[in-house]
C-alpha cells in the first residue's frame, strides 16, 4: 500500500521530444487513478518513470513520501502489467507468477499458497503447468495480472492492459480488474487511451494531452464540468458537439445564438460557467453533448431550436445516432468548431457534422419529426450547455 | 496457410521436391558408393561396387597425418567457435540493447569484414605469422578464424537479440531481479536458440575452411583435416590418385558436421519467445 506523488515531473527523450511536461499528480493510498489521453500524450512515459524504467528528466517521484528518482525498478516494490503482457516465454504459468516471489526469497509454502490463490481467483488453476504460448490471449492477460497480484506490491502500474483483447473479453476483464482492485485496495495507476475504460475504472481520471495534465477529477466531474475544450471532446462518446456562437441577453435571460437561432441557457449551465455572463456579446465555443440534444416536434417553432439536415441515421436498437449538418435560416451550413484533438473514434469521417443521441421513445418516433423538406429542429437541454473561451479553449 | 491443392498439383509438387532431393544428395550417394569400392571396382565402369569393402576406411584411419588433421580441425574449429560466440554475443548484446554513439558504424564496419576477400589477407598474414612464430600452429589458425566469423556472429545475434521483447526484461526487473539475475534467468535461456544457430553456422564454415589452412600450415603439426585430405597420395606412387581413400576421408570429415547439426538443432527451437506477448 502506498501513496504516489509526482512533483513537477518532466521527461525529454534523447531526440529532444518533450514527452511529459511539469506534471503534478498524487495517487492516494488504495486509490485507482487512470491516466488517459490520445496516443503519444506521454501517459505511458509517466508510468514508466514511476516504474523506474525511464528516468525523470526533471521533477520528483515519491512513493510514501520517499524520493525514489534514483531507486532502481527492482527496489521500488511495484508490479507492472504491460500492454503486450511480457510473460516469461520459457517458464510455465506457475513459474511466471512465482518468479517475483522466488527472487524475493519467500519460502516455497508462501509462494505456493499465493500463486494458487491468485490462480483460483483468475481461473488459471487448469493451466498452471502450461507455457504461455499455449494460452489464449485472454489467459495470457490473466497470467500477467496474476503475476502482479501475487507480489502484493505497494502499487500496481498498468499500461493499457486490455488493449490487445477483443471487445467482449475487454469488457469482462474491465469488470474483473475493477473487482480485484476493490477487493485488494492496492494503489493503482492505470494507463489507457480509451475514455470509456478510464471512466468505468477510475476513481479519479487524469486527462493528458501533449505531455501536459489537463484535468484530474472524478469521472462525474470530468463529464459534467470539463475544464477545457480538449477534455470536453475527449470524455464522452460520441464526443461533445462544439460550435461557435455568441452569448446574448434576451430580456435578462442568457441566450446562446448559433446560426441565427437561439438556445435558452439554463441556470445550472450558468452556475457551472460563472464567467459566461461576462462574455455577453462576445463569441464563445458552445458545447452540447449528443445525449442532451433532442428533436423538437415538427412544424412548431415554439421552443428555441436549431435547424438541421440529417446526413446519417444509425439505429442501434436502444438508441439512435443522428449525424446532422447544422443550418442557418437561409439553409447554409454552420461549421463545427475546429477540433483540438484527433479523435480516433471513427467519427472523423463526419468530423464536420454534429451528432445527436436519441433514446427510447424519441429514437422510435424520429421519422415523425421530419418535415417535408428534410430538415429537423433540434434543441439542447438548457441546463446542459457548455461554454468555452475560443482564445484559451478553457471553460468559462 | 495450408492451401488446398488439386491432385495434379500435389503430384507435380512432389515430383519437384523429389528432383531437388535427388540433385542435392546424388553427389553424397556417389561419394558413399565410391568409398566402399575396391581398387578393381574403381577401375571398372560399373556403377555398383561388385565387392564392397571397408578397406578404404581402414586405410584412412591408418593414415596418421589425416588423423592428426582431424584432431587439429576439432581443436581449432571448436575453440574458434567458442571464442567467436562469447565475444560476438557480448558485442551483439551491447549493439542490440544498450544506447551509445556509433552503434550503426560499428555494425557496418564489422559487416564489411564479411565481404572482405580472404585471398587479400593471406599473403601478408603468411609473412607476419612467419615472423612472429605463429606459422604452422593451431593458434595461428584460431586467430584469423575468430576474426573471420565474429562479424557474422555479431550480425546474427544482434538481430536475434533485438527480436526479444525488452518488456520481458523490464518485467523481470520490476519483479525484483538484479541485472545479473535477469541475464541468467531471462536473457541466456531466451537467447539460446540464436546462439545455437550462430554457433552451428560458424562451426560449419570453419570446419571446411581451406584457403587460410593451406597457406598458414606446412606440416602435420598444424594441418587441418581438409588440408590433410587434399594431400592424399597413393601409397606406392605419388602420382596415383587414391580415389577410394579420398572418398572415405571425405565421409569421415562430414560426420562431425552432421553430429554437430543434430546436437545443436535440438536447441534451435524456432519461436521460443512466442507466447510472451499478446500478438
Amino acid at each position: 500500500m502506498a501513496r504516489i506523488d509526482l512533483r513537477g515531473l518532466g521527461h525529454t527523450y534523447s531526440n529532444g521530444v518533450e514527452a511529459v511536461k511539469n506534471v503534478d499528480l498524487a495517487v492516494d493510498d488504495g486509490e485507482f487513478l487512470v491516466l488517459v489521453g490520445p496516443s503519444g500524450c506521454g501517459k505511458s512515459t509517466i508510468l514508466r518513470m514511476v516504474a523506474g524504467l525511464e528516468a525523470a528528466t526533471v521533477g520528483e517521484i515519491l512513493i510514501d513520501s520517499t524520493l525514489v528518482n534514483d531507486v532502481p525498478p527492482q527496489d521500488r516494490d511495484l508490479a507492472m502489467v504491460f500492454q503486450n503482457y511480457a510473460l516469461y516465454p520459457h517458464l510455465s504459468v506457475y513459474d511466471n507468477m512465482s518468479y517475483g516471489l522466488k527472487v524475493r526469497r519467500l519460502d516455497s509454502e508462501t509462494i505456493d499458497e499465493r500463486v494458487r490463490r491468485a490462480a483460483a481467483t483468475l481461473g488459471l488453476d487448469e493451466v498452471l503447468d502450461r507455457k504461455p504460448k499455449t494460452l489464449s490471449g485472454g489467459q495470457r492477460q490473466r497470467v500477467a495480472m496474476g503475476r502482479a497480484i501475487v507480489r502484493q506490491p505497494r502499487a500496481f502500474l498498468m499500461d493499457e492492459p486490455l488493449s490487445n483483447l477483443d471487445a467482449k473479453l475487454r469488457v469482462d476483464m474491465r469488470a474483473e480488474i475493477a473487482r480485484l482492485q476493490r477487493d485488494l485496495r492496492i494503489t493503482t495507476l492505470y494507463v489507457t487511451h480509451d475514455q470509456v475504460e478510464a471512466l468505468t475504472l477510475g476513481e479519479r481520471v487524469a486527462v493528458l494531452k501533449d505531455g501536459v495534465l489537463q484535468q484530474v477529477d472524478s469521472p462525474e466531474v470530468l463529464y459534467q464540468r470539463p475544464a477545457n475544450v480538449f477534455v470536453a471532446e475527449f470524455i464522452g462518446s460520441p464526443p461533445m458537439n462544439l460550435v461557435n456562437g455568441t452569448l446574448e441577453l434576451d430580456e435578462d435571460r442568457l441566450t446562446a445564438r448559433v446560426g441565427g437561432r437561439s438556445l435558452h441557457v439554463g441556470s445550472a449551465a450558468i452556475a457551472r460557467h460563472p464567467r459566461a455572463t461576462s462574455m455577453v456579446g462576445r463569441e464563445v465555443i458552445i458545447g452540447m453533448r449528443p445525449e442532451h440534444l433532442h428533436l423538437s416536434p415538427a412544424g412548431r417553432d415554439a421552443a428555441p431550436s436549431l435547424l438541421a439536415t440529417v446526413d446519417l441515421d444509425e439505429n442501434i436498437g436502444s438508441e439512435r445516432l443522428l449525424y446532422f449538418t447544422l443550418r442557418d435560416e437561409q439553409g447554409a451550413p454552420v461549421a463545427a468548431s475546429e477540433r483540438v484533438s484527433d479523435l480516433d473514434e471513427g467519427l472523423e469521417r463526419l468530423s464536420d457534422s454534429f451528432v445527436a443521441k436519441l433514446h427510447g421513445h424519441e429514437a422510435v418516433s424520429y421519422g415523425a419529426s421530419r418535415s417535408a423538406n428534410g430538415t429537423v429542429q433540434i434543441h439542447a437541454e438548457a441546463d446542459q450547455l457548455h461554454f468555452f473561451d475560443p482564445e484559451t479553449t478553457e471553460a468559462l | 496457410m495450408a492451401v488446398q491443392r488439386s491432385v495434379g498439383g500435389r503430384i507435380g509438387m512432389s515430383l519437384v521436391v523429389a528432383m531437388i532431393v535427388v540433385f542435392c544428395l546424388a553427389p553424397v550417394g556417389l561419394l558413399v558408393l565410391t568409398s566402399i569400392k575396391s581398387p578393381a571396382d574403381l577401375s571398372s565402369t560399373g556403377f555398383w561396387p561388385r565387392q564392397p569393402t571397408v578397406s578404404n576406411f581402414v586405410e584412412v584411419f591408418g593414415n596418421s597425418t589425416f588423423l592428426r588433421g582431424l584432431l587439429n580441425s576439432g581443436i581449432v574449429v571448436s575453440v574458434s567457435t567458442l571464442i567467436a560466440i562469447v565475444f560476438g554475443a557480448l558485442g551483439a548484446y551491447a549493439l542490440a540493447r544498450l544506447q551509445f554513439r556509433g552503434k550503426v558504424a560499428i555494425l557496418l564496419l564489422s559487416l564489411s569484414v564479411i565481404t572482405f576477400p580472404g585471398i587479400a589477407i593471406v599473403t601478408p598474414l603468411f609473412r607476419i605469422w612467419l615472423d612472429v612464430g605463429l606459422y604452422d600452429t593451431r593458434i595461428g589458425l584460431i586467430i584469423p578464424y575468430v576474426a573471420l566469423v565474429v562479424p557474422l556472429v555479431l550480425f546474427i545475434l544482434t538481430s536475434f537479440f533485438r527480436e526479444i521483447p525488452a518488456e520481458i526484461f523490464e518485467a523481470a526487473y520490476l519483479d525484483g531481479a538484479s541485472r545479473a539475475r535477469v541475464l541468467r534467468d531471462m536473457f541466456l535461456p531466451l537467447s539460446g536458440p540464436g546462439i545455437a544457430s550462430a554457433g552451428l553456422l560458424v562451426f560449419v564454415i570453419l570446419w571446411h575452411e581451406f584457403l587460410l589452412a593451406v597457406t598458414l600450415t606446412a606440416t602435420p603439426a598444424g594441418r587441418t583435416a581438409p588440408v590433410a585430405l587434399s594431400l592424399f597420395t597413393g601409397r606406392t606412387n605419388v602420382l596415383e590418385v587414391p580415389t577410394g581413400a579420398i572418398a572415405a576421408a571425405s565421409i569421415v570429415i562430414t560426420v562431425p558436421i552432421i553430429v554437430v547439426v543434430l546436437v545443436f538443432q535440438r536447441r534451435i527451437v524456432s519461436g521460443l519467445t512466442t507466447g510472451s506477448t499478446a500478438g
